[in-house]
């Protein structure tokens, strides 16, 4: 399945297919998410009405990290087989898995004032998703700190397989060590531990943003190929006969 | 109107709550059009060079390799 999808060709073939699919699930799942999110779900019985920022902030985190595992798991594939296509997935996800982690700080940012008294703490929940964005600045600077975009690419995803290092302290950074972020709520053991009046919400926008996701990247992973085409035809054009005779 | 107070003020939380939505719809907006601006540039920076060439007979182009042969 990996290697049939390796192929680039193929690849926004089946994307071209999906994506339309892609924008209406985002469209219809976002739009009604969020009637449930602001409309239809109670305030919570402690939180009251901040607990709105929920329904942004959760998704936007589960975001977060299963870009950056996603960036990983593309990063040891190109590295491992040599993927072209590997590297491409990988740049053009990293600056939607920044984006996304901007949104789960900020947005929890404000939550945190409502619910702790204080913007930030530097607690390890929120130290590490702040760790997170600075891998993402990071891996999208390597990829382009290098004049051979191989090399680029290469140092870039060998910094993701260090990185995905954090993406399980993230996870249980609420289990292992002492925080004012509160433990898993959803994806935990035993079963979420919340109403379904504020879980079908936070499902309809999680699967929202992934679609959206999905979409924006098709698109991204075409202009990378767009743009790896530009650079290969400009240097075949360098390096023609025909081009250096006419330079001399 | 004393709706639209409600809402805006909603318990008192109105000052987080709708500046958290609004960087939310904020960042979403900037990735969309970041990616259809990034793939208009590359697309129309590809068309103007391949115009440029002109119709090529016989050659691979620059993914050859990467058609349906591929792994």
């Amino acid at each position: 399945m990996i290697h049939f999808l390796a192929n680039p060709a193929r690849f926004m073939r089946i994307g071209q297919a999906v994506l339309p699919w892609c924008w209406a699930v985002a469209g219809l799942c976002i739009g009604t998410g969020l009637w449930f999110a602001l409309i239809v779900s109670p305030a919570d019985y402690q939180q009251g009405e901040s607990v709105r920022i929920m329904y942004i902030h959760v998704p936007s985190a589960w975001m977060a990290l299963g870009v950056y595992t996603l960036i990983a798991v593309v990063s040891a594939m190109a590295l491992v087989w040599k993927h072209p296509l590997a590297f491409l997935i990988g740049r053009a996800a990293a600056p939607l898995g920044a984006g996304f982690t901007v949104i789960c700080l900020i947005t929890g940012s404000l939550w945190g004032q409502t619910s702790w008294g204080t913007w930030w703490v530097w607690d390890a929940r929120l130290t590490s998703v702040l760790v997170l964005f600075f891998l993402y600045l990071g891996y999208m600077a390597l990829g382009a700190a290098f004049d051979d975009a191989d090399r680029g690419n290469r140092a870039a995803a060998l910094l993701a397989l260090v990185g995905a290092v954090n993406v399980p302290i993230i996870k249980f950074s609420v289990d292992w060590w002492s925080t004012l972020h509160q433990p898993a709520s959803v994806l935990r053991v035993g079963g979420p531990s919340i109403h379904p009046s504020m879980l079908t919400p936070l499902l309809l926008m999680a699967v929202g943003f992934i679609a959206y996701f999905l979409a924006l990247l098709i698109l991204r992973v075409r202009a990378e190929i767009a743009q790896r085409k530009v650079q290969a035809a400009m240097m075949v054009g360098a390096t023609a006969p025909g081009m250096q005779t006419h330079e001399t | 109107m004393d709706t639209i107070k409600e809402v805006l003020i909603l318990g008192g939380y109105g000052a987080y709550v709708w500046p958290a939505f609004a960087t939310w719809a904020a960042v979403m907006g900037w990735m969309a059009v970041s990616t259809l601006r990034r793939l208009r540039i590359s697309e129309a920076t590809l068309d103007k060079l391949q115009a440029a060439r002109g119709p090529r007979r016989g050659a691979g182009g620059p993914d050859a390799g990467q058609g349906e042969a591929g792994p």
